[in-house]
């Protein structure tokens, strides 16, 4: 089960890779920092043409105290470019180690896996977002996620501008006791910079910082 | 209270200087129309790809007309098949190309 599950991921990322586009512009390089009082998380990624993107993606879990090096691609699989709205299909995958400080695995090695699908929808005004993935780290850590997201703009700037969203984000984690989380939080971005800033309802901070250049 | 109503004002106005600071800055030799326009931080990828050309003098991005306006340098020119492929590569669709020269 285990290596089919491996066989998807790499296939997801050798092949549709050559028939998806990405996230950014040909020889564009991304910088995300993402932190939710879960996980921390930096992926630094660079987009060779302009139908995928490759990347090194690390992650902290705090929780589950493991740490996850990966090799990331997304690939934008379909968009769907309007007159007032753009619309957005990835399938995101990685494969990589992780290292656990927990327990009965201290110090355990494993290979990992991860891959999940992202859409969002947006105009001037709204934004819509569902994402999930799956993470297999054999019996260190195995756990399905999926999150829906909300914008709202409360004015419309234009090129250059600084651009400012109302934002809530529902995250769901069905193995979890307490498996939904919500975090209201606010974008902001001008230029090649965007930040956002939020608290959940458990007390979490959010604070993420993406730069393109 | 009043500190949290004079905070909102303040952000609010600061918001509208930001909004009103954005005017069509060059008048261009080609306009091109485009789909998809709508989020600022994406369209980034459009001046990054233009600017890479050497015929490219200059871009402006109006989010309002869906337009992009690109001045060429002097003697210089971009043949339309290759200006398309500049803007589907940076994630939009051409809808029209209008040279003024």
């Amino acid at each position: 089960m285990r290596i089919t599950f491996y066989i998807i991921i790499i296939f997801g990322i050798f092949i549709n890779s050559s028939h998806a586009r990405p996230v950014s512009y040909p020889g564009g390089w991304t910088v995300m920092l993402k932190n939710d009082g879960h996980v921390n998380r930096i992926h630094t990624h660079l987009s060779p043409t302009h139908k995928y993107s490759v990347g090194f993606n690390a992650e902290y879990w705090h929780d589950e105290e493991f740490i996850l090096n990966s090799l990331q691609i997304n690939n934008l699989i379909k968009r769907w470019n309007k007159k007032n709205s753009q619309a957005n299909f990835y399938i995101k995958s990685g494969i990589g180690l992780s290292y656990s400080d927990k327990s009965k695995f201290d110090g355990e090695i494993k290979l990992t896996g991860f891959s999940g699908i992202s859409f969002d929808w947006e105009d001037r005004s709204y934004f819509l977002k569902y994402q999930n993935r799956y993470t297999e780290a054999g019996d260190i850590y195995n756990a399905f996620s999926q999150s829906i997201t909300f914008g709202l703009a409360p004015y419309i700037g234009d090129f250059g501008d600084l651009h400012t969203w109302f934002m809530i984000n529902i995250k769901h984690q069905p193995e979890k006791d307490n498996n939904y989380e919500i975090t209201p939080f606010m974008r902001f971005f001008k230029s090649v910079h965007l930040l956002e800033i939020g608290l959940n309802d458990k007390g979490k901070f959010l604070y993420n910082y993406i730069i393109r250049f | 209270m009043k500190r949290i109503k004079y905070l909102i004002a303040s952000i609010f106005l600061c918001l509208t200087f930001n909004v009103s600071a954005s005017e069509n800055k060059i008048s261009g030799d080609i306009h091109v129309s485009v789909n998809g326009l709508v989020c600022d931080f994406c369209a980034q990828a459009i001046s990054k790809v233009l600017y890479k050309e050497d015929a490219v003098e200059d871009v402006d991005v109006n989010m309002d007309k869906a337009m992009i306006t690109i001045n060429l340098k002097d003697g210089h020119d971009i043949d339309n098949n290759k200006l398309t492929k500049l803007i589907i590569d940076a994630g939009y669709n051409v809808e029209k190309i209008h040279r003024v020269k």
